[in-house]
């Protein structure tokens, strides 16, 4: 059951219309049935998985919020959910090529035999459980929730595929008071809803599925304009294809009176690395300075607390970025790509160390914007490293800065990118996901009849492409 | 049952106004888009609208026989198959010496497509005839449309929706199809959307297309030409191996229904020497397979002409084996409104009842 399917739809509908009905002491239950029915049909065994792992990580949490060797719970919790996820990572990556050996010998379909599917949404739910256990260990978490609550922080359906990764004590905060649902926060989550089908819909759907086929395999039969354009597809492809699904799933979760963090903010607007990193994906950015680059450059203050400790300047970016490739998966490329990246990052904290810090939003405007096309320019040249490996890369950057050829993709490529980022300037310029909210009601009014407009003759076309994050 | 105070949701009235007035709004523009797109200028600055068939070629004919037909009024008679009539039979230089012989001028129109399947000419014209009662189709078939071939995919139309409507089949899809301007401009835009290279396939053959429907065939000739020698060999290879394919022949005979008030004719499409005379098995196969179409012709007491490629059209007139050029067209064209109208002067078919006198 795709959350962009009209079984989903359905699923929505009957889960909210209970929701409302029952009282609240009954709404988390129900809504963790409905989680886990949700889960159960894509797979029972992915269920569970889910399953284990609530009951491993609430029994470890609870040993590291004791006063019993809190330590070793944490890292028998932090272990197992590592490994768990690991093998199924590592499932997914050395299958097809045992498989293909296997073939290679003769054994007769061993892709059925070997069949071990990553388990829809574990590489989010792992981060959230291990998020869980470290805030029990440093005591963040109060009282120890109810197992059922646990279990619907992992489960609860609207992020169970593709994030956002929620902090526990936020999450279990929300499940724990009473909420409401009131004329703003149904007009919010409608109109997150309706963005995120534009978004995913009409953007990412129409750029993605305009790509050709061998872009990121053979670059050598394209023009250097060419790789570029498509390259730049790319990146708005997956930007809106992912924002989308978060607004839609943010949007479905505020008729529950749930609310998700945004995952985005306006990206391709970010004027330096640490800015683009807090704008995209910061679900996952969060998770991560919390895990790994706070933890980290507190350790080695701890060993030279002083400015210009070399090691903290450049190995926390390094060891975040490098930990952000390997979850997104077991490849050179994502490796390649998180490398990049921490050294875009490394090198930005250099500079700051170095250099008196400024303001971004000091600097003159047409340094900002100057900022804006480096950052966007060298964070496209990692999007290249991010899909397709790096052999294939190489290649890509020499025809890309070969000027051979003057190709262009078709107009409409283009074209499309002007709607996001007419989205992107509005709410960048207001500094709100909601600055639509602020106009008329005919003008509300004809904007959202103009996107459902967009959404119904886009929507008609063939097999939408599938939310990319849920394959992570 | 939760209690007021227990509630989740509190909705305070009004609510759902910014949602009503969208919807209205929707509503608005729909209308005014369907308005739109009936008015005739800005019709011809869009790209053909659909009718939601696998085939752009069709959609395009119908829209041109639609506007043919707003223009002149309908056609008195009709060319119907595939790309072979489409660039054979240009309705002009039919028309010339049809007058000639009987001394009436007809309004026709080449409704050939590119892969079209044998028997879907016969759904065609229940089809058309329901929109614009042509007094005449002439089926043009040639042996090679009866060939079994399995990548030879002929273009069927009984799955559309609109075709189904048409057809007598009523679905609320076809009826939107028939009924909206607006349905069809959008099935052009969702064909926009699947297939990006779509338009500048249609501008590239639309230079060619003329308002009759006849698609100029270009110049020149592949028989003649030394660098296409050894793909006409392979043609000529395919027609040593010829069987009938008796799919495409039984859904001939199950497909055709005579339509009261308009005359068929059958019209054997030439296909050049290289695939019918040259080589014995080939000659077997041609002399066979003209049998069938004479035999179902006869069957189902239709008018059949057989054609003389070998006297009519020299080498220089093919463009390829299966393709007339442009040339060839008009001397093929010619001979056939020489033959249509010996056959109505001799009463052996129906004189079309739409005739004008001469101007």
């Amino acid at each position: 059951m795709s959350i962009q399917s009209l079984p989903f739809v359905g699923f929505c509908a009957a889960t909210l219309a209970l929701y409302y009905l029952l009282p609240r002491a009954r709404q988390n239950l129900l809504l963790l049935a409905a989680s886990y029915l949700f889960c159960i049909s894509i797979s029972w065994r992915f269920a569970l998985v889910l399953l284990i792992m609530t009951l491993a990580s609430y029994a470890a949490g609870l040993g590291s919020a004791g006063k019993k060797r809190p330590r070793l719970w944490l890292g028998l919790g932090i272990g197992f959910n590592l490994a768990v996820w690991l093998y199924f990572k590592s499932a997914a990556f050395f299958i097809p090529q045992i498989s293909s050996w296997l073939a290679g010998m003769g054994w007769d379909d061993p892709g059925r035999v070997l069949g071990i599917l990553l388990p829809v949404g574990i590489s989010f739910y792992t981060l959230q459980a291990i998020s869980y256990l470290l805030e029990c260990y440093r005591g963040q978490i109060g009282t120890p929730p109810s197992l059922w609550d646990f279990a619907l922080y992992l489960a609860y359906f609207p992020k169970l595929t593709a994030g956002p990764i929620e902090r526990p004590r936020d999450f279990l905060m929300q499940l724990a008071r009473p909420r409401t649902v009131d004329n703003e926060l149904l007009a919010r989550s409608f109109y997150l809803i309706v963005l995120g089908l534009v978004r995913k819909i009409v953007i990412a759907d129409t750029l993605l599925a305009a790509m050709p086929a061998r872009i990121f395999i053979a670059p050598a039969d394209y023009s250097g304009i060419e790789l570029a354009s498509w390259l730049l597809a790319y990146a708005f492809g997956l930007y809106n294809n992912f924002c989308g699904y978060t607004d839609i799933v943010r949007g479905i979760s505020g008729f529950f009176g749930i609310s998700l963090s945004s995952n985005f903010s306006r990206p391709f607007f970010s004027r330096s690395f640490g800015e683009l990193w807090n704008r995209w994906h910061s679900s996952l950015s969060h998770w991560l300075r919390d895990t790994v680059y706070f933890p980290l450059s507190r350790f080695l203050l701890k060993r030279d607390p002083g400015m210009k400790n070399r090691a903290n300047i450049m190995l926390p970016p390094l060891a975040a970025m490098l930990a952000s490739g390997l979850w997104h998966g077991l490849a050179p490329r994502y490796l390649a790509w998180g490398l990049v990246m921490g050294i875009y990052l490394m090198a930005e904290n250099i500079r700051s160390a170095t250099r008196p810090a400024r303001r971004l939003d000091r600097m003159p405007r047409w340094r900002q914007w100057l900022s804006t096309a480096r950052v966007m320019g060298l964070t496209l040249a990692a999007f290249a490293l991010f899909s397709m490996d790096p052999p294939v890369a190489g290649r890509f950057f020499l025809r890309l800065f070969s000027f051979a050829g003057w190709t262009l993709p078709g107009s409409r490529v283009f074209l499309v990118m002007i709607p996001s980022l007419w989205i992107d300037y509005v709410q960048n310029r207001h500094g709100d996901d909601f600055a639509w909210l602020a106009w008329s009601r005919p003008a509300r009014a004809a904007l959202l009849s103009l996107a459902v407009l967009a959404i119904f003759l886009w929507s008609q076309t063939k097999v939408g492409e599938p939310f990319i994050y849920q394959g992570f | 049952m939760p209690t007021e105070k227990n509630r989740t949701l509190k909705l305070e009235r009004p609510f759902g106004r910014t949602l009503i007035l969208s919807l209205a709004i929707l509503a608005g523009l729909v209308a005014a888009a369907e308005l739109l797109l009936r008015w005739e200028p800005l019709q011809s600055r869009l790209p053909y609208p659909s009718f939601g068939n696998n085939s752009h070629q069709l959609d395009i004919k119908l829209h041109l026989l639609d506007k043919m037909a707003e223009r002149d009024g309908p056609p008195d008679c009709l060319f119907l198959g595939n790309s072979m009539v489409q660039a054979g039979i240009d309705p002009d230089a039919f028309n010339e010496t049809y007058r000639e012989i009987t001394g009436h001028t007809l309004r026709c129109f080449n409704f050939g497509v590119l892969g079209m399947a044998p028997y879907a000419g016969a759904t065609l014209i229940r089809i058309l005839n329901r929109s614009y009662s042509p007094k005449m189709v002439i089926w043009g078939i040639s042996p090679y449309d009866l060939k079994t071939d399995e990548k030879n995919k002929q273009l069927a139309l009984e799955n559309g929706n609109w075709i189904r409507f048409q057809t007598g089949e009523w679905n609320f899809g076809g009826w939107l199809i028939d009924a909206s301007y607006l349905t069809r401009y959008y099935l052009r835009f969702r064909l926009w959307l699947d297939f990006p290279r779509i338009d500048r396939v249609i501008r590239a053959s639309e230079r060619r297309w003329s308002a009759n429907g006849f698609t100029r065939g270009r110049h020149g000739s592949a028989i003649t030409d030394p660098g296409q020698r050894e793909r006409e060999a392979k043609n000529k290879e395919a027609m040593r191996d010829f069987r009938i394919n008796q799919r495409v022949l039984s859904m001939m005979h199950e497909a055709f229904q005579p339509t009261p008030g308009v005359t068929c004719v059958l019209v054997e499409m030439p296909i050049h020497r290289n695939y019918a005379a040259e080589n014995e098995g080939g000659k077997k196969n041609y002399e066979k397979l003209i049998s069938l179409i004479h035999g179902f012709a006869k069957r189902k007491n239709i008018h059949f002409i057989q054609s003389d490629p070998q006297n009519t059209l020299s080498d220089d007139q093919w463009r390829n084996s299966l393709h007339m050029n442009s040339i060839g067209a008009l001397r093929f064209s010619r001979w056939l409104g020489r033959r249509v109208g010996a056959a109505v002067k001799q009463g052996a078919i129906p004189a079309p009842q739409r005739f004008r006198p001469r101007p």
